[in-house]
């Protein structure tokens, strides 16, 4: 990632240019978007997950000091709002809190209503939904979001061996459940 | 010295050359094979390869293109709404303070006319028969003033806030009541 101009749009976002903001809002935001939607499934979440991230952006972004790459630390922010959310729901669904008939509404601007290959994504998207949170993260950032172990470990704080086991098991798990709907 | 610990260059190079268990899912030694790894990630690159296009379709432009602009509204209604509620909250306090106060001089004003009022309670055995005295000194009294029998008696219960008081006396015989009713007369302590 590009950390100089990163640097610079943050410099000059705190100085007060908030056309910096949007340019940053403009790069990062389709990947908050994608690690969001990969994550949950539903557009309108994702949607939720990523105005909240910008949302913290806009009002933390003084306090970061470019310990780490602002790539990495968007993303961090990104994951942990989307694990809290997953268990958030987890728990209303067990209190019976959750409008499941409004969850599984389809949004009148999702992303993927008008695109040709919808039902290969609607499948991989339903069978990512039944492993287990930590295969998901990692194959989402692996092969959706094209990452590599050394930048996902910075991002998750797992280690590497963790990390490919939990990959590995996820595409064994994924394998089988499209093999069984494909049946 | 913990693996998560190490370097992430030093952690590549412990995972390539030693098994590695992964104790959360109670597999046994498992060495993820990388081409058993690369086998499956061919199986599923048709899911993957669809993904990604979607990922980068031009139909998402909309979408993204008005992103900024909602979560600009959301930041603007958020200050908005943070001046009104503290502006907001400076009226509540100050409508409660005017409320408080209203109330305090209600109760402090009302508890004056707790006390004997001339008119009503020409006796109260809550005073000493000094102070009796003094009022009558003060009060032109009338040669032909009637002790209405029946008023003293309903003016001590009115003034007798204490329902225990009031059960008392509301609870005296005939001859109680007149025994009362003669020492007051005549002075006496009841």
């Amino acid at each position: 990632m590009d950390s100089v101009e990163d640097r610079k749009l943050v410099e000059d976002f705190i100085n007060g240019n908030e056309l910096a903001f949007k340019k940053l809002v403009d790069k990062y935001s389709k990947k908050i978007y994608w690690h969001a939607r990969g994550m949950l499934n539903n557009h309108l979440d994702a949607d939720e997950i990523t105005q909240e991230v910008i949302i913290v952006l806009y009002k933390k972004l003084k306090t970061f000091k470019f310990e780490s790459s602002l790539y990495t630390w968007i993303f961090r922010i990104t994951s942990t709002r989307t694990l809290n959310y997953i268990r958030k729901k987890k728990i209303k669904e067990i209190f019976s809190l959750s409008d499941e008939k409004f969850d599984n509404l389809e949004a009148e601007n999702d992303i993927q209503s008008n695109f040709e290959k919808k039902d290969e994504v609607e499948r991989i998207e339903k069978v990512l939904q039944k492993i287990p949170i930590k295969q998901r993260e990692v194959f989402i950032m692996k092969n959706f979001e094209e990452m590599s172990y050394k930048e996902i470990s910075e991002i998750t704080g797992k280690s590497i061996g963790g990390l490919k086991a939990n990959y590995f098991h996820a595409l064994k798990k994924i394998t089988e459940l499209l093999d069984e709907t494909s049946r | 010295m913990k693996r998560a610990d190490k370097s992430i260059d030093t952690q590549e190079n412990d995972y390539n050359s030693e098994f590695h268990v992964a104790k959360t899912f109670n597999y046994k030694h498992i060495k993820p094979n990388e081409h058993e790894i690369e086998m499956l990630e061919k199986k599923l690159s048709s899911s993957i390869s669809a993904y990604a296009e979607l990922k980068n379709s031009d139909k998402n432009s909309q979408y993204f293109n008005t992103l900024y602009l909602r979560v600009s509204d959301k930041l603007d209604n958020a200050q908005t709404k943070k001046k009104y509620s503290f502006l907001e909250s400076r009226l509540s306090y100050a409508f409660l303070f005017l409320i408080s106060f209203i109330i305090s001089y209600n109760i402090i004003n009302n508890n004056t006319d707790n006390y004997l009022e001339e008119d009503n309670y020409i006796f109260s055995t809550s005073l000493s028969w000094f102070e009796e005295e003094e009022y009558y000194s003060d009060l032109i009294i009338e040669d032909n003033i009637d002790l209405d029998y029946e008023n003293y008696l309903s003016n001590e219960l009115n003034y007798y806030s204490t329902t225990e008081t009031i059960e008392l006396l509301s609870n005296l015989s005939e001859d109680e009541l007149n025994e009362i009713y003669n020492n007051i007369k005549y002075k006496k302590m009841l």
